[in-house]
């Protein structure tokens, strides 16, 4: 009897948990659904009393969120690629390789990951102003591959260590050359973590905010983030569309995290259960 | 001789191509994070203000006395500890207990994991605007739950008021990093071994004793890490923050990331901003140093 209460009151508290999780999203899609004149009234209405989707429409059409999405994934896309060969590259240096200052090293990639972006950003925009990569893709590029590389070199540091070296020794006998043991023995069988590796970069340029916003001018060239956030203005904001706009960019998110999460979440909680 | 020469060859080729593989990372951490860090230091020390010119005069500790006698240096420093203590302590609080309760759950483990981690994959604007639009103070969904349908209060909330704004931005900040340390959590209860629990149902102790003496020694070390990471974040966070209230009403929710911000890029004082960011860094830099400790020593053990 006792355990049978402490069942049901265990499954009670995952609904909540569930709930506080995910009714904020669900709230977005049922604003998109309402027209601006219901987003007025006081009281709020539960669910639209018209539904239409009209600002689906006024997101994709009038506002050039198309365009937005195109620029987030063309930055992302190769933010990640590059961050992925650069970050494999790294961890596998620090995974199998002896050389001096290796601890120094990995501790500063360590650190890297925990500088305030808003005081890096400052030295950086100069610099970005002098060499001609403010306002572009390609700056954005480099520095969104950079912010996830701390996290992703640790992420697969372990990954790497784990991997018998007896099979880089066959390979070396065989002939092979560091890069190409690397690419042909290591890469193929690290393929979750390199998984884990690749979501959570994309997801990082993604969604960043920060430094879009102050290296970006030119509208045309705006990410998502940054479209968003135009929705916000001081004369009011069109809920409707902004909750339209914020499912729009969320599903490529959700997309990846559906396919891929289960390595992420792998990935991250790989280091939880040492010490 | 000869034999050791040979040796000190293959270790130098060694850690020439170990050098190799790691130098593209280098090179991006070092251009991109820790050389604009060094700069920050200089221009902190300078009156670099590029509304007047791109020129930096050395002007010595002139911007931190500047910071240091500003009126609301005091409440800004206020709202940071604030802020970042009390958003960790009450997520790692939560999180431990929905982890327990994740612990326990035998079906669709994990479609409820990847929904419990939702709102950490989110972007932060959509973070930001989600609950702008929930605690709005009249139209907002919780003022009308709580007010119009269900009369739980008399009037509605202004959450984002002079007195309630950092309590509701560290509201958000809360649900947003709950999940990551709830994953965490969960991870950790996992790696327990089970004979330790029989053991002590054996000696019969109850639950609440069986969590103290065993769940929690257990987990040291990821809550540790975790609480951690959670106060780092959340002392940089400036995304959602910024999106919220912007810092306001005055300076009521402004912390370090948004002072350096609005100092920086509304009133272009990029050295007065950086000497904002030399604080901050140090700030952040004695938790790191913690952090560092605490990996070092378990990676010792570990390997």
């Amino acid at each position: 009897m006792k355990s049978k209460l402490l069942s049901v009151l265990r499954v009670l508290g995952i609904i909540v948990v569930l709930f506080v999780a995910l009714f904020p999203l669900a709230w977005m899609v049922i604003t998109s659904c309402k027209s601006m004149t219901e987003l007025l009234k006081i009281p709020v209405t539960i669910l639209p009393e018209n539904f239409t989707l009209n600002s689906y429409y006024e997101v994709w059409v009038q506002k050039p969120f198309p365009r937005y999405i195109w620029n987030s994934l063309k930055i992302s896309v190769v933010a990640t690629l590059l961050g992925m060969i650069v970050s494999s590259l790294a961890a596998y240096g620090f995974a199998k390789f002896r050389f001096p200052f290796k601890k120094g090293l990995l501790m500063f990639v360590l650190v890297a990951q925990m500088f305030p972006g808003t005081s890096v950003i400052i030295p950086l925009f100069s610099t970005y102003k002098s060499y001609g990569l403010y306002d572009s893709h390609f700056g954005l590029m480099l520095l969104y591959a950079t912010i996830s590389l701390a996290f992703s070199i640790w992420m697969m540091y372990g990954y790497f260590r784990s991997v018998p070296s007896e099979l880089e020794e066959a390979a070396r006998i065989d002939g092979c050359s560091a890069l190409k043991t690397f690419v042909n023995v290591i890469l193929p069988i690290s393929k979750p973590g390199i998984a884990a590796v690749g979501v959570y970069a994309f997801m990082c340029s993604w969604n960043e905010y920060l430094y879009s916003l102050i290296l970006l001018t030119t509208e045309s060239k705006y990410t998502i983030s940054l479209g968003l956030s135009s929705f916000i203005t001081e004369f009011g904001t069109y809920w409707n569309q902004m909750g339209a706009a914020s499912i729009i960019v969320t599903i490529p998110t959700l997309l990846i995290f559906i396919l891929l999460g289960k390595n992420l979440i792998a990935g991250l909680t790989a280091g939880a259960v040492k010490g | 001789m000869n034999k050791k020469k040979k040796f000190s060859k293959l270790a130098f080729s060694e850690a020439v191509r170990g050098y190799l593989f790691i130098l593209p990372a280098i090179v991006l951490l070092a251009g991109l994070l820790f050389i604009p860090m060094i700069n920050g230091f200089w221009y902190s020390f300078t009156d670099f203000n590029i509304l007047k010119s791109w020129d930096k005069n050395f002007i010595a500790l002139d911007n931190f006395k500047k910071v240091f006698s500003s009126a609301n240096f005091g409440e800004i420093l206020g709202n940071e500890a604030q802020f970042a203590i009390s958003v960790t302590v009450i997520t790692v609080v939560i999180s431990m207990l929905i982890a327990l309760l994740l612990n326990g759950v035998k079906h669709c483990k994990n479609l409820t994991r990847a929904l419990v981690f939702m709102p950490w994959v989110l972007p932060e604007v959509v973070v930001g605007a989600i609950w702008r639009w929930l605690l709005n103070g009249e139209k907002g969904l919780i003022n009308g739950v709580l007010v119009d349908y269900l009369h739980l209060l008399p009037e509605h909330i202004q959450f984002f008021s002079e007195a309630l704004s950092l309590v509701s931005v560290s509201l958000v900040y809360i649900w947003r990093t709950y999940p990551y340390v709830t994953i965490m959590l969960s991870a950790g209860l996992q790696g327990i071994d089970k004979e330790q629990y029989e053991a002590a149902s054996i000696d019969g102790c109850n639950g609440i004793k069986k969590f103290w003496y065993i769940t929690l020694p257990n987990l040291k070390y990821v809550l540790s890490i975790c609480s951690l990471m959670a106060m780092i974040w959340t002392m940089n966070g400036f995304g959602i923050l910024n999106i919220l209230t912007a810092g306001g009403p005055g300076v009521s929710s402004t912390t370090l990331p948004v002072i350096i911000y609005k100092t920086a890029f509304q009133k272009f004082r990029f050295g007065l901003a950086s000497s904002y960011s030399v604080i901050q860094f140090i700030i952040i830099m004695i938790f790191a140093v913690v952090y560092l400790k605490l990996t070092k020593a378990t990676d010792e053990e570990g390997a």
